[in-house]
C-alpha cells in the first residue's frame, strides 16, 4: 500500500495525530451511547486511520479484512461539509444472531418472514452503527450531515466497486477502520469510514478549530 | 414563500413529534391517507393513534436519531409500513395496507440541540407490487407454481444452517411421477403439463405452509420439511402418494390415472452440503422406482 507522499503535504504529523485523537473520542462516545440504545455492550477497536489513494484503496481494503466471503455487507453514504461513505462487514450467519439480539428471533417461522426479519436486523444495526460513529464524529467537529438509506447485500462477495467509483483513482481519502464486537453475542465485524477528497480541506480546518478549544 | 402550503400539498406524508412523542405537525397527505386530521392528533401522543408504533424497534430508532442526529430508515422491504393506511390506486387489491418507505430525522433548535423528530412517509405500494412479481419470477417454477431449483438450494442451505447451529431437524421427500414419458407420448405435452400442474397443486394444498415444494426437474419434485422427523416425513409422503393415485385426468382417449414414487430421508450430522442432503432421498427414490413404483421408500 502507498502511504502517500502527498499525505505529508496534506496532513502534518500533528494534524494526523489530532485526526487519530478525534476518531478515538468520537468512536469512544459512540460506544457508550450505543450500549444504551441497543442495550448491548459493544466494543470498538482503536480506529486505525490512514490516508490512502483511490488506486490503492481496494488492495488496502482486502488486506484489512480477515473474514472470508460470502458475508453480509452494508453500504451507506453521508453528505454535508463532510462527505463520505461507510461500509460494514458482518460474517455470514450474523444476521440470525443480530435478529436474536434485537429480540426478533422466532422459531418455526416461514422462511420468507425469517429473511425479512434478518434483513431488518442487519439494516437497523448497520444504520445505528453508522449514525453513532459518523454522528459522533461530526458532533465532535460541530457539524451535521445527512445520510442515504443503507444498502444491504446478504451472503455476497462484494467487489467494493461502488466506493472505488465514488473515490476515484486519483483521489486521496481518509480511511478509518474499526473492528466491532457485540460482547456476549459472538458477533463481530468491520466498520470502514471513508471521507472523500473534497472533504479534506474542511476536515483540516475542523481539526484545528477542535484543537483551539484546548 | 409559505413553506407550510408546500408541505401541505406535497405528495409525501410529513409529521413531527417531540421528545415525548406528542404530535406537533401533521400535513395534508397524512390527513388524506389516515383517518385523522391535524385538529384531532396535534398535541396528542402518536401512540394514542398508532399503538403499533409502541414497539422496541420504533423506539430504538427514535432514540438513535435523538442521540446521534442520524436518519433512521424504514424501507418497505423489509418493514412494509409504519402507519397502517388503506392502499389506493391500481395496486390496492394486492396489499391489505399501503406499503411505505419512512424516514425519521432530527429537528434542531437555534442552539443545534435536537428538540423533535420528523417522519416522512412515501407510498411505495406500486414498487412493492413490482418487486413481488419479480420475486415470483425468480423463485417459482412458472408451469407448476412450485419453487424452482435455485430456491430449493437456498432452502436446503438455510435448513442445514439451522440444523448445524440450533439442532433443528428437517426431512426431505423426493417425488417422481411414474411413467411420465409415456403420458407425454400418449396424450401430448399439453396434457403432460396439466398433470404436472395438478400434482404440484395437490401437494401444495395438502401440506403445512412451513414446508417447501420445489420442482427438481422434469417430472421430479422435492419437498423440504422443516422441524420434521423421518416418521412425520414418511407420513406426508404416504399422504401425497394416495392423493396423486386418486387424481383422475380426462384425455381424448378417456380417463387417465397416474401414480408417483417417493424417497424419504432426514438430515444427519455428516451432511455438509446440498448434494449430501439430496443424495439419500434420491437413492431411496431410485429404489422405489426399481422395485415396482407407486411406493414410498425410506432411506437406509
Amino acid at each position: 500500500m502507498t502511504i502517500l507522499k502527498d499525505a505529508n503535504v496534506l496532513f502534518s504529523e500533528e494534524e494526523k495525530s489530532i485526526l487519530q485523537e478525534v476518531m478515538n473520542i468520537s468512536f469512544g462516545n459512540a460506544v457508550a451511547e450505543l450500549a444504551e440504545i441497543i442495550d448491548v455492550l459493544i466494543r470498538l477497536s482503536v480506529p486505525s486511520v490512514t490516508l490512502v489513494s483511490g488506486k490503492d484503496f481496494q488492495r488496502d481494503l482486502a488486506n484489512k479484512i480477515e473474514i472470508t466471503p460470502p458475508y453480509n455487507s452494508i453500504e451507506q453514504s453521508f453528505s454535508g461539509k463532510l462527505n463520505g461513505y461507510v461500509f460494514m462487514i458482518f460474517p455470514e450467519g450474523s444476521e440470525k444472531k443480530l435478529t436474536a439480539l434485537l429480540g426478533d428471533y422466532q422459531e418455526h417461522l416461514d422462511p420468507v418472514e425469517e429473511t425479512r426479519l434478518e434483513k431488518g436486523a442487519l439494516i437497523e444495526i448497520g444504520n445505528i452503527l453508522t449514525g453513532a460513529c459518523v454522528g459522533k464524529l461530526v458532533d465532535v467537529l460541530d457539524e451535521n450531515v445527512s445520510f442515504t438509506p443503507p444498502r444491504l447485500e446478504m451472503a455476497s462477495s462484494p467487489s467494493w466497486q461502488t466506493p472505488l467509483n465514488l473515490i476515484g483513482q486519483e483521489s486521496v481519502v481518509i480511511s478509518v477502520k474499526t473492528e466491532f464486537k457485540f460482547m456476549a453475542h459472538d458477533i463481530n465485524g468491520y466498520f470502514f469510514l471513508i471521507t472523500n477528497e473534497e472533504s479534506l480541506h474542511w476536515f483540516k480546518k475542523a481539526l484545528h478549530t477542535f484543537m483551539e478549544q484546548f | 414563500m409559505d413553506m407550510s402550503k408546500v408541505l401541505d400539498t406535497i405528495d409525501t406524508g410529513i409529521l413531527t413529534f417531540d421528545r415525548e412523542y406528542k404530535v406537533r405537525y401533521w400535513n395534508g397527505w397524512m390527513t388524506s391517507h389516515s383517518c385523522f386530521g391535524p385538529n384531532e392528533i396535534i398535541g396528542r401522543s402518536l401512540f394514542d393513534f398508532y399503538p403499533n408504533l409502541k414497539n422496541n424497534r420504533f423506539l430504538r430508532n427514535c432514540q438513535s436519531v435523538l442521540t446521534f442526529g442520524n436518519l433512521a430508515f424504514f424501507p418497505f422491504d423489509p418493514y412494509a409500513y409504519l402507519f397502517p393506511m388503506k392502499p389506493t390506486g391500481l395496486f390496492k387489491s394486492e396489499f391489505k395496507q399501503m406499503q411505505q418507505s419512512c424516514t425519521i430525522g432530527p429537528l434542531r433548535d437555534e442552539k443545534n440541540e435536537i428538540v423533535s423528530l420528523y417522519v416522512s412517509v412515501r407510498d411505495m405500494t406500486e414498487a412493492a407490487s413490482q418487486q413481488e412479481k419479480l420475486i415470483q419470477l425468480t423463485q417459482l417454477d412458472p408451469l407448476t407454481g412450485a419453487y424452482n431449483r435455485r430456491s430449493l438450494t437456498f432452502f436446503i442451505k438455510e435448513e442445514l444452517y439451522r440444523f448445524k447451529r440450533y439442532h433443528r431437524p428437517f426431512s426431505v421427500v423426493m417425488i417422481d411421477i411414474d411413467h411420465f414419458k409415456n403420458i407425454n407420448d400418449q396424450h401430448g405435452h399439453l396434457f403432460g403439463d396439466e398433470v404436472l400442474k395438478s400434482v404440484s397443486l395437490s401437494m401444495q394444498n395438502n401440506m403445512r405452509k412451513l414446508n417447501r415444494l420445489a420442482r427438481y426437474g422434469g417430472e421430479e419434485f422435492c419437498c423440504i420439511l422443516p422441524e420434521t422427523d423421518l416418521k412425520g416425513a414418511s407420513a406426508l409422503a404416504e399422504k401425497f402418494r394416495n392423493l396423486i393415485a386418486g387424481l383422475t385426468f380426462t384425455s381424448k382417449e378417456g380417463p387417465v390415472s397416474i401414480t408417483a414414487s417417493f424417497g424419504v430421508a432426514t438430515v444427519e450430522e455428516d451432511m455438509d452440503s446440498v448434494e449430501a442432503v439430496l443424495k439419500k432421498p434420491d437413492d431411496a427414490l431410485y429404489r422405489a422406482k426399481t422395485s415396482g413404483r407407486n411406493k414410498m421408500v425410506i432411506a437406509a
